[in-house]
């Protein structure tokens, strides 16, 4: 059912965030691979992942695939291509430059932050590469869009999390309609 | 803040106004979607999951939460829902049956609804069948919707699940998308026809001019979504975008490292059609070599140099020199792209590995797995006559010590280089042998056989050799023959302790002792025929496999023979005794096979009729069986070998008619008919249920006794037979004794022709050392003289009976 790629030899598979434990975080896949050999596949990554330390090269075989990633804390970001003909350097370069993104966007980013928004982390990799296509290299404009839409996602659900203040007494209301110097309980109160 | 100034809030029954309950419900505002619909929201799951002791079961409930709150038709309880399906997906649980909410979601006003459907919709719609009910009219929609953002997710869905037929109802819109006021919708756009002129070639005319006018957009993040569009697509139509070549030349001078790199490929994918482009090329890729900062940049050039320029002096000068600065540098990740280039350059200038060989051998013993696979790529397949010698003392001396995989991956690696067009790459095989020592010493169990069937063959086809060989095979058999059993060579072990009985097969043991037996000179048997009677009998051969085992017995009895063959009579006696008493260890340990017994069954008879016979003329005889030489036959010479006409190979097995109803007289065949009525006519007379049984033992009965049909043993024959009896039943089996005074002549004689000289081979010019023979010709091992010896094999029972 999905689409055919006629003919065409060099592109990005799939990329995938899996951490130490072998769960994965995050997967897109650009290409026909199934549910069966995904399962397999990111197992078997994170296996040979393991093995290797710093001092190795950040690139590796799995079957047709040729694996570049490398490891960010407890996460490896992994991108696999199907022919070696693509510019290695360059997609180790794409891998550092969603990382930064995200951490700009999640400030310090970790792998819980990605977990519980995973949808958030699929919008903003979406944004940087389409269909196994790098589209966006720019950190500022990748953000720019993202918090557009968040904005407009927001007034959508109505979480009032920006635009309203948080509740506040009576009191607090009125204060000002009074020249007395009152003190709000609440901001006595420890938090 | 005054807009928000409103009424203070009465108390209600559930919430009252005072301040202090105020601030206590600030945590209720932060509504997750769904809000108080849903039982779980989201954070709710992944919390609980991480917190239960059996997540697998707190995973189910949820699973099933969310599956009636998804047929909720209050769209926010449907999005809180089909949000914790999402990371239900990650947790591996289907999800593919909620397309069809799926699709509700996507068609709601709300951009957060919609951008989450389509999200979760490119990962499960394309497995289902709502695709082609929503294709064209939620898309369209969307592309003609106010809100940007819409458009935006509706073009990335479409990207992602495109096929054929949608691409045909998008294509209208395209235009307008693409040309469209903001650059992200731009953006997406490209993707998408790019994603089109992939699936539909048919589009590709209309689609290439869209996107080459978007190569030169305003926008860097279009310009690079064009590049690498028109990348891939010229890759499959190159001439649709010969046009496009003048822009992209323009782009070789953007900052942007994206677009240089993916317009330099895609100009050089599109030289194969433009070839007037190559020298202006050349210029501008010389000019950027200069310039640039970026090490992906060089590469790339580097790369496309060697794929596409090697003709150019100059270009492949520069190549030349950086590769070995790549190669060394301290970046594991610059070594491996260099290395990735130097592989390609190779390929075309083999003459240069000598040049990188120091370097090779370097990043081999330093680097990783990726490196090393790699590099004995690289050595595989450049390696010629001139350059393996020295490449090969480079890397045995890593034999020694290395891990399993090392080994293995030299040892096959060498292998290959060796085995290249018949041996060609080996100028000295005299230095060959002094390695292989070390090869077989260090060999991993998965080489085993390949190292032994190619020193067999070496030994086999080069005549100057065999000497060595065999002084070889002597001293390992000497020295470390239990050695060879192990399968691990690496641990320590004193001889006869830890023994590591793993796959081993014996091949190396199996090929060695072949030299020996069909090579070894009378002298060196005279030296070393003792030993090999004391090797043969050691425990550990049990563990050979068949093969191995044949060898080592028929090595004995060669030697025996040879050796015989100058003694006088008085001498020949112990020795005699001693094979003897090999043969009968042999048949009490390791005659496990029907081929070892026959065979110790025949040479025990001979044996131990050496006083009855006249030995001399009995020794010659044998040994006129094993003067030939035998020489490997090519594949194609085998297909000359035509078999005796009396056994009818080509022939269809048919019974005629009559054959069959004389088959059907014999009571064997009227049972299983009637078997097969009683089966096939169900729930039949149940007298006749009764009755055939016992005929049928009574017939089996009778049947066995008759003799002369091939039936399975009776019971009582292989319940209580001991070793010599299961040996027995080998030969007591009716149906495999000739009646005695049969002639071995009976037996088809398989008479190999000889067979052609093989056109492909050739003798090796300019070598004066070695001959390689390339003859092609076997004979059978005629059994001389058949009168004489039938009689032996089959009067006795067993070769011990003998005594």
């Amino acid at each position: 059912i999905n689409a055919e790629y006629m003919g065409i030899k060099k592109m990005i598979e799939f990329l995938l965030l899996i951490n130490k434990q072998g769960q994965t975080r995050l997967a897109k896949y650009y290409s026909d691979i199934s549910l069966e050999e995904r399962m397999a596949l990111e197992g078997e990554l994170v296996r040979k992942c393991l093995s290797r330390t710093d001092k190795h090269c950040s690139f590796l075989d799995q079957g047709e695939h040729k694996i570049i990633y490398r490891r960010y804390a407890s996460l490896y970001f992994v991108l696999g291509i199907n022919e070696e003909d693509e510019n290695e350097l360059s997609l180790l370069e794409f891998i550092h430059n969603v990382v930064e993104t995200l951490d700009k966007y999640f400030t310090d980013v970790c792998e819980l932050d990605i977990m519980y928004n995973i949808e958030k982390a699929h919008y903003i990799i979406d944004e940087m590469m389409l269909n196994g296509c790098i589209v966006e290299g720019n950190k500022t404009n990748v953000l720019s869009y993202i918090a557009e839409s968040d904005k407009i996602e927001q007034r959508c659900t109505n979480i009032q999390q920006i635009m309203s203040p948080s509740p506040v007494s009576y009191t607090h209301l009125r204060a000002h309609e009074t020249l007395r110097y009152l003190v709000c309980r609440l901001l006595l109160e420890k938090k | 803040f005054f807009l928000m100034i409103r009424r203070p809030p009465r108390s209600t029954p559930l919430y009252s106004s005072a301040a202090s309950d105020v601030y206590k419900r600030q945590h209720l505002y932060q509504i997750y979607p769904g809000g108080d619909m849903l039982r779980k929201n989201i954070k709710d799951v992944i919390v609980g999951c991480r917190n239960e002791k059996n997540p697998k079961e707190f995973l189910a409930i949820c699973l099933a939460e969310a599956k009636s709150e998804i047929k909720e038709t209050d769209l926010a309880v449907k999005y809180g829902a089909i949000l914790k399906l999402l990371y239900f997906y990650y947790e591996r649980i289907d999800i593919i049956w909620a397309g069809f909410h799926i699709l509700e979601l996507i068609s709601s006003t709300k951009y957060s609804h919609k951008r989450l459907g389509y999200l979760v919709g490119s990962f499960i719609i394309p497995y289902t069948k709502e695709l082609v009910i929503m294709s064209p009219s939620q898309l369209k929609k969307d592309f003609r919707s106010k809100n940007i953002f819409d458009i935006c997710s509706a073009i990335h869905f479409a990207a992602s699940v495109c096929t054929k037929e949608l691409s045909f109802t998008i294509e209208d819109d395209l235009q307008r998308l693409i040309t469209y006021s903001k650059p992200c919708i731009r953006k997406r756009a490209i993707v998408l026809c790019r994603k089109l002129v992939l699936t539909n070639a048919e589009l590709g005319e209309k689609i290439a001019k869209m996107l080459l006018d978007k190569l030169l957009d305003e926008d860097t993040g279009v310009q690079i979504a064009a590049s690498s569009a028109v990348l891939d697509c010229a890759q499959v139509l190159p001439k649709l975008f010969v046009e496009g070549i003048p822009p992209l030349y323009k782009l070789l001078d953007n900052k942007n490292n994206w677009i240089v790199i993916k317009a330099l490929q895609a100009l050089c994918s599109l030289l194969e059609v433009e070839p007037r482009l190559k020298g202006k090329l050349e210029e501008k890729m010389l000019e950027i070599l200069e310039s640039t900062k970026a090490l992906s940049v060089e590469l790339e050039i580097h790369k496309q140099i060697v794929k596409r320029f090697s003709t150019s002096s100059s270009l492949l000068g520069k190549t030349k020199t950086k590769i070995g600065n790549y190669v060394e540098n301290s970046d594991p990740n610059i070594r491996y792209t260099g290395l990735l280039v130097l592989k390609k350059l190779l390929k075309s200038h083999r003459d240069l590995l000598i040049i990188y060989k120091d370097k090779l051998v370097k990043l081999f013993v330093s680097g990783d797995a990726a490196i090393k696979t790699r590099t004995l790529e690289i050595i595989s397949e450049n390696c010629t006559t001139d350059t393996f010698q020295e490449i090969a003392d480079e890397l045995i001396p890593q034999l020694t010590g290395g891990s399993l995989i090392l080994r293995e991956e030299i040892i096959n690696t060498l292998l290959d280089i060796i085995e290249a067009n018949e041996y060609q790459n080996v100028k000295d095989f005299e230095w060959l042998f002094t390695n292989f020592k070390l090869f077989i010493l260090q060999c991993p169990p998965s080489c085993e056989y390949r190292l032994a069937s190619v020193i067999q063959d070496i030994t086999i086809r080069i005549e100057d050799i065999r000497n060595d060989a065999c002084t070889l095979s002597f001293e390992l058999i000497q020295k470390h023959y239990l050695d060879l059993f192990y399968s691990d060579k690496n641990t320590n072990k004193t001889e006869g302790t830890n023994l590591v009985d793993v796959s081993y097969n014996g091949h190396i043991i199996g090929a060695l002792l072949y030299i020996v037996g069909e090579y070894a000179t009378l002298k060196q048997i005279e030296d070393h025929i003792e030993l090999v009677f004391e090797k043969s009998m050691v425990p550990e051969n049990k563990k050979l496999k068949e093969g191995a085992k044949i060898a080592m017995l028929l090595t004995v009895v060669k030697m025996f023979f040879k050796h015989c063959s100058e003694r006088p009579a008085d001498k020949i006696k112990e020795i005699t005794t001693k094979v003897a008493a090999i043969l009968d260890w042999y048949t009490d340990q390791m005659a496990e096979s029907l081929e070892i017994y026959e065979l110790l069954n025949f040479y025990y008879g001979i044996i131990s009729n050496f006083e009855t016979f006249n030995y001399e003329a009995l020794v010659k005889l044998m040994n006129s069986c094993f003067e030939e030489e035998l020489l490997p036959v090519h594949a194609k010479s085998q297909s000359l070998i035509k078999p005796d006409e009396k056994l009818k190979i080509g022939e269809k097995m048919k019974i005629n008619q009559k054959e069959f109803d004389v088959l059907k007289e014999n009571q064997m065949v009227k049972l299983l008919i009637e078997v097969e009525k009683m089966n096939s006519g169900g729930g039949g007379k149940e007298e006749s249920k009764t009755p055939p049984p016992r005929k049928a033992i009574a017939e089996e009965k009778r049947v066995s006794a008759e003799g002369g049909k091939e039936i399975t043993e009776p019971a009582e024959e292989t319940k209580d037979s001991a070793k010599t009896k299961d040996k027995k039943a080998f030969k007591v089996k009716k149906g495999f004794v000739l009646p005695p005074g049969a002639e071995m002549a009976d037996q088809p004689q398989v008479e190999i022709q000889l067979a052609k000289e093989d056109n492909d081979s050739q003798a090796p010019k300019g070598k004066k050392k070695v001959k390689v023979k390339k003859k092609e010709k076997t004979t059978a091992l005629e059994t001389p003289d058949p009168k004489q010896l039938s009689c032996l094999l089959y009067t006795s029972p067993s070769p011990r009976d003998r005594g």
